[in-house]
């Protein structure tokens, strides 16, 4: 079976910036790539490039087995997409928008059409200019999901989506992918991608930094914990794992790899706690630390 | 060819957007010349009140430079100049219709969505051509059907109906080339209003100077400009046609010039 995507040394430049600098990509058939990377990476100029919206400066692009640039309307009609912030057209509705896309894509399936309205929850018959972000996302998506397209490319289609949506949104990227779709997903949110994807690529300033199954890529998932104890704090610099560690009184602030949780849970309830906050770290934060080392291009 | 695929589903997307715009535009200035016909034959019944009209009002030298020149005392001759106005609201419109498909579409961000679907690269401009080549054809029939019906030639009706269709179609042309030098809307039709301005700079200096279409030494002025060739329809025959052979080339030179946008920032 042919590669979806593959990408290598990718090079797109706007004036002075380098938006794309040796990129490399690929996504197989069947999987879930979540493409991973902090606002203004090259995520959604990488997508664009494979969509042949846009002329790139150097490297090879391999869409479904030809040239998204050349042969950008014969392969449109096995993809479909979703942009991050799906604009439509004030006096049109929901749903002409979903058929209008449909029909210029080669159709779409009317059963799984009126599903994904029930279960995202849209009214189609609302016009363009009266629906919210999320809603109009949601447009988007249903004429994506509904179509019959092999490969899906999503560049961070939930934005503005609500959790209980994100929930119904995840249900259907793992649908597709059971019925044998590809599906390449933009986030910068981290839980969305550990949620859906097989494997990752992680871009940072255009160039790709690691790509990998989610286990090889464990060493970024992290938990930031804050918290006020009832004791003097002590034990939780040695433990391993244990990261960014700052201490203000009995107050505590630090990050642990998930596989140091248990231990340095135990070690903050032996202390005793007053008061506990935990949460994922945000995508720039890991990213400013997790690579930290390397050059950063300005 | 696949530069064109999907046009076809644009020109319906454009109609149905433009379902209520269009039909005003083109209902309003297709009645438009026939109720001047009638509102002449009203006011000025006998040949001689059109011939004192003619000497006070119509020659008045602001008045051509405003509607542009008059070629006699006939119910005819007198309409035609009154909807001169026509042609340049035909060509303002059409700039700004051409624009709004194109460059808007892109700033807006919905040619994206429509970009990735199977779509070719000529699509959206011709589309949007079409839909405005065929609004002004539609407009220029009507017009000459309403002058027709109210009791005027059918020949000269049918050559200022399409003078004013012509000229709707060389600024729906100009419009799609401005498109095509600028990656704003914004731009696009400062660019397409500026050359309607001086087309309009032209027509004015050109009928100003010629003494009211008698063959004036400024006359050549007025035949540099678009908004120059549809006046002179019901008026003279013979320049009416230089003036649809010149629409035609203008068109044809846009059309070879269609390059297309996609992408960028």
């Amino acid at each position: 079976m042919e590669t979806p995507i593959s990408v290598s040394g990718l090079v797109k430049t706007f004036g002075r910036t380098r938006a794309l600098d040796g990129l490399d990509l690929t996504v197989r058939a069947g999987e879930v790539h979540g493409f991973l990377g902090p606002n203004g990476a090259g995520k959604s100029t990488a997508i664009r490039a494979l969509l042949g919206l846009l002329r790139t400066d150097a490297g090879t692009l391999r869409l479904l087995g030809g040239d998204p640039w050349r042969d950008a309307v014969a392969l449109h009609r096995r993809l479909a997409y979703v942009p991050g912030d799906v604009t439509l057209w004030p006096n049109l509705s929901g749903g002409e928008v979903i058929d209008l896309l449909g029909r210029m894509r080669g159709g779409l399936d009317p059963a799984r059409r009126a599903e994904l309205l029930d279960s995202f929850e849209l009214d189609p018959r609302k016009k363009g200019r009266a629906y919210s972000k999320g809603n109009r996302q949601k447009v988007g998506l249903v004429a994506a999901l509904a179509s019959d397209a092999e490969l899906l490319i999503l560049d961070e289609p939930t934005s503005g989506l609500d959790p209980l949506m994100e929930e119904v949104f995840q249900h259907w990227v793992r649908r597709a992918k059971a019925d044998g779709r590809t599906v390449l997903l933009s986030s910068h949110i981290l839980a969305e991608v550990e949620a859906l994807c097989d494997r990752v690529t992680i871009i940072r300033n255009g160039r790709d930094v690691e790509t990998g199954t989610l286990t090889e890529l464990r060493h970024l998932r992290r938990t930031s914990i804050e918290a006020e104890l009832t004791g003097p704090v002590d034990g939780l610099g040695q433990l391993t794992g244990v990261h960014d560690l700052r201490v203000d009184g009995q107050r505590v602030r630090f990050d642990v790899e998930n596989a140091a949780l248990d231990a340095a849970l135990r070690r903050l309830t032996e202390i005793g706690v007053r008061s506990l906050v935990s949460q994922p770290p945000t995508l720039e934060e890991l990213f400013l630390r997790h690579y930290q080392g390397e050059q950063v291009r300005s | 060819m696949t530069a064109l695929t999907g046009t076809w589903q644009l020109v319906r997307l454009i109609l149905r957007r433009d379902r209520v715009l269009l039909p005003i535009w083109i209902l309003l200035l297709a009645v438009l010349p026939a109720s001047y016909a009638s509102a002449y034959a009203e006011l000025y019944p006998t040949a001689a009140e059109r011939a004192a009209y003619l000497a006070g009002t119509a020659s008045n030298p602001s008045i051509v430079a405003l509607l542009g020149p008059v070629y006699g005392d006939s119910i005819g001759a007198l309409t035609v100049q009154r909807a001169g106005l026509l042609a340049l609201i035909a060509a303002l419109v059409s700039v700004l219709t051409v624009v709004r498909h194109t460059r808007t579409e892109e700033e807006a961000g919905r040619r994206e969505l429509l970009g990735a679907t199977v779509l070719g690269r000529y699509a959206g401009l011709t589309a949007a051509l079409l839909v405005t080549y065929a609004a002004n054809v539609l407009l220029g029939l009507l017009i000459a059907a309403g002058l027709a019906a109210a009791g005027q030639p059918g020949a000269g009706s049918l050559l200022f109906g399409a003078g004013v269709a012509l000229t709707g179609i060389v600024f729906a042309t100009v419009g799609g080339l401005a498109a095509q030098l600028t990656e704003s809307a914004g731009g696009a039709r400062g660019i397409g209003l500026g050359v309607l301005g001086l087309a309009l700079v032209l027509r004015l200096g050109g009928d100003a100077g010629s003494s009211g279409g008698t063959g004036g030494s400024a006359e050549w002025l007025s035949w540099l400009s678009p908004l120059g060739w549809a006046g002179t329809g019901a008026g003279l025959r013979r320049r009416a046609l230089v003036g649809a052979a010149a629409a035609g080339a203008v068109q044809r030179g846009g059309r070879a010039r269609r390059v297309p946008r996609l992408g960028a920032p």
